[in-house]
């Protein structure tokens, strides 16, 4: 008897404890792990919204890892190395050769998600190919012309420039070489293609010609990229952009912000940056692009785009849509842009979600005018084949900007041949071959 | 225990020496000719990141490159690149190590000897930037120099006709480890050597050439070989400076292949040109060898 109440005690025991490493290993299992890349360090708004999400979240654990620039510029080698973030913010100027890469997951084949019909549709059919959806919208830039008010006004002009003239005749205005002030900064050292293409369709002209069936046509020589190389070395010429044609994109930002640049084009995300470098928001100046000898006022849009790793587990693919579901849902944004609007850094950028205005975030009404302007304006993609030809049209850009008075035709001519001897024409085509 | 106890002495120390150098041999193979043969391997592949190794394609990578122009010029500022160096910059540390060598007071020679090792401490980056301000075609020094002594202004990292030389010249400053090598050779000639050539009457520029320039021959023959791999494989200082422009007049097989992985995403093909590169280093050097020993002979 005392050895049956003995052991009828110890299984008492024993069997709750039983119990417990297979709850802990029942949570364990389902706890799923996420890293993510991310620019900046945590700031307060960042915090409580992470705070957040693991409160409602809590079968999910996020680490991320502050890369510091674009961390999605870094995502291919990642997953070359094997290291790559579960998920990321990647811009789409990358998005294309991404996807080609088939380093993008599916997002199609991860189930439905309802609160896509609350997005920009147009946006959201630029990230699908063959029907399959490949990012999540985060936010939209246009690309807009901006100018230093203070700087025009200290040379006495009124108005943004409106046509390529304007553009010639204010930034000789403004130069000042003695304090290294330049009328427009140019981006000369690297993506040169970026810019220059929006001279291009400004002067009328086009840098490559899709095809009915997909194929691509190089017309590099086209009278409208003469034009527009033409304008370029006019600039240069008459010394009217930056005495270093070796600064990179970041610095001709910061040269801006330091109020050492009259004019350039700019994202409408750069409000935010250009003010972090020193700018006061009320000098910085916003515009469309002044018209080109064609009279169009083109450039493109862009942004950046959530995309998940293809080589992550299931679990893990399911909790990254919750992570980008949360962070793309309507609260999140409403918080994030108030807060921006709170701060007075509002960037003139248009909502990915269609339930949500700009109106409601009190916009500078110059922004909101403008903004309007350039979504009718603006092509929604840059020029077909960039991916695989902004290489050979940097080239050429840079041919001119060095010696501006080369016949620009020999440097296109010169470049297209290239891409032709190359191959680029016939690999691009050949992937449309039936 | 006991079978080491059973080994004669020769076969303990050798098995003992075998030990202590596995460790470093176990880590060259690994960090240096595993990541050679397999980048080798890769560059026979259209490689596929997420599911490795994707389609073998044979040689398509290395046709492609081959036909690429972007990857002449690359080749062809190399070679400019190579006479550069050769020409701008080899020679300085081996005069500022003849010249150390001929100073007398101790003092002056450990200062100056110390004023010339600081540049190998400063990062190639910092150099970089430094020189970048210094080319500055409004406010930089060498435009005022040039413009005080007559010459006009220019467009340093600009312009090119000069962006290779300019990326060059900071190497003309000289000193570094290098200069310390060449000073240590020159220390180790045996005293009576130079007693025995005062007796025969040799003066200052005899010495160097009868002397001291045989005696440093050897280690200027290595770091010969040293500057022709770091020539070949050139990627900071113009990575920096000018990103490999303008149009490309500055770009080194070493921004080449970075492009072809980081902007054209093929890592097929930026394993082909870098295993191009490691064949091309390979031939040269060995043939520089060659030419050494038959000299020696």
């Amino acid at each position: 008897m005392k050895f049956k109440s003995v052991l009828l005690v110890v299984m008492m025991v024993i069997l709750p404890l039983s119990i417990v490493p297979g709850a802990i290993a029942q949570d364990a299992e389902e706890t799923v792990e996420l890293v993510m890349w991310a620019a900046n360090t945590e700031s307060e708004f960042d915090s409580y919204w992470g705070d957040l999400f693991d409160e409602q979240h809590p079968h999910i654990e996020v680490s991320t890892v502050v890369m510091g620039g674009d961390p999605g510029n870094e995502y291919f080698a990642g997953v070359a190395r094997g290291d790559a973030p579960d998920l990321v913010l990647v811009s789409l100027a990358k998005f294309d050769s991404y996807v080609n890469a088939g380093i993008l997951q599916n997002i199609t084949e991860l189930g439905e998600w309802d609160d896509l019909a609350n997005f920009d549709q147009e946006f959201l059919d630029g990230l699908r190919r063959d029907g399959d959806l490949y990012g999540i919208p985060n936010r939209s830039f246009p690309m807009l012309f901006g100018y230093n008010q203070a700087l025009f006004a200290e040379a006495g002009i009124e108005g943004p420039p409106t046509t390529w003239e304007e553009v010639i005749e204010y930034a000789g205005m403004i130069t000042n070489a003695d304090e290294d002030i330049s009328g427009y900064c140019m981006l000369s050292r690297e993506w040169t293609e970026w810019w220059f293409q929006y001279y291009v369709w400004q002067a009328g002209g086009e840098l490559t010609v899709q095809n009915p069936d997909n194929t691509i046509e190089l017309t590099f020589t086209d009278p409208g990229v003469i034009t527009a190389a033409e304008f370029y070395q006019t600039l240069i010429r008459e010394e009217l952009v930056q005495s270093d044609l070796s600064l990179d994109f970041g610095s001709l930002v910061s040269r801006f912000a330091a109020g050492n640049c009259g004019m350039m084009p700019f994202a409408a995300d750069w409000v935010n940056w250009a003010i972090s470098e020193g700018i006061q928001r009320e000098d910085i100046g916003l515009t469309i692009f002044p018209a080109g000898p064609s009279g169009n006022q083109s450039a493109a849009n862009s942004g950046d785009v959530w995309v998940i790793n293809p080589t992550i587990s299931d679990a893990q693919k399911a909790a990254a849509v919750e992570y980008i579901q949360f962070y793309t849902g309507y609260d999140y944004f409403n918080s994030f842009f108030s807060d921006m609007a709170n701060r007075g850094a509002m960037n003139p950028e248009p909502m990915v979600r269609t339930d949500l205005s700009l109106d409601d975030f009190g916009l500078p009404a110059e922004y909101s005018d403008v903004l309007a302007q350039a979504l009718i304006t603006n092509r929604p993609e840059e020029f077909y084949g960039k991916g695989d030809f902004a290489t050979y049209v940097d080239y050429a850009v840079q041919q001119i900007i060095a010696d501006p008075t080369m016949d620009p035709m020999e440097a296109f001519a010169e470049a297209q041949e290239l891409a032709i001897s190359d191959g680029a024409v016939d690999t691009f085509n050949a992937q449309f071959d039936e | 225990m006991a079978f080491w106890a059973e080994l004669n002495p020769t076969r303990r120390k050798i098995i003992t020496g075998l030990i202590f150098l596995a460790p470093g041999f176990l880590f060259t193979i690994w960090l240096r000719y595993y990541p050679i043969l397999f980048g080798t391997y890769m560059s026979f592949f259209d490689w596929d990141v997420v599911n490795p190794p994707g389609e073998f394609i044979w040689l398509d990578n290395y046709t492609t490159i081959f036909r690429q122009g972007f990857y002449w010029q690359a080749w062809e500022n190399m070679l400019v690149y190579v006479l550069l160096v050769f020409g701008l910059t080899f020679w300085v540390p081996v005069v500022q190590a003849l010249l150390l060598d001929m100073i007398g007071r101790r003092w002056v020679k450990n200062t100056l000897t110390t004023f010339y090792l600081l540049p190998a401490v400063i990062p190639v980056t910092a150099t970089a930037m430094i020189w970048r301000w210094i080319y500055h075609p409004s406010y930089g020094i060498a435009n005022s120099i040039t413009s005080a002594l007559g010459l006009g202004t220019y467009a340093w990292l600009q312009d090119p006709q000069f962006v290779k030389m300019a990326i060059i010249l900071p190497g003309m400053i000289g000193g570094g480890l290098v200069m310390l090598l060449y000073l240590a050779a020159l220390y180790s000639i045996p005293d009576d050597i130079y007693d025995a050539a005062l007796i025969d009457g040799c003066n200052s520029s005899q010495l160097i050439r009868y002397i001291k320039l045989p005696f440093m021959r050897q280690v200027v023959f290595v770091q010969a070989l040293f500057t022709i791999v770091a020539s070949f494989q050139l990627l900071d200082l113009p990575f920096v400076m000018t990103g490999g422009g303008p149009a490309r007049s500055s770009e080194t097989i070493g921004i080449y292949i970075y492009n072809t992985y980081q902007d054209e995403l093929s890592l097929g093909r930026a394993s082909a040109a870098s295993f191009t590169l490691f064949i091309v280093l390979a031939v040269v050097i060995y043939a520089l060898l060659i030419i050494n020993r038959s000299e020696a002979e």
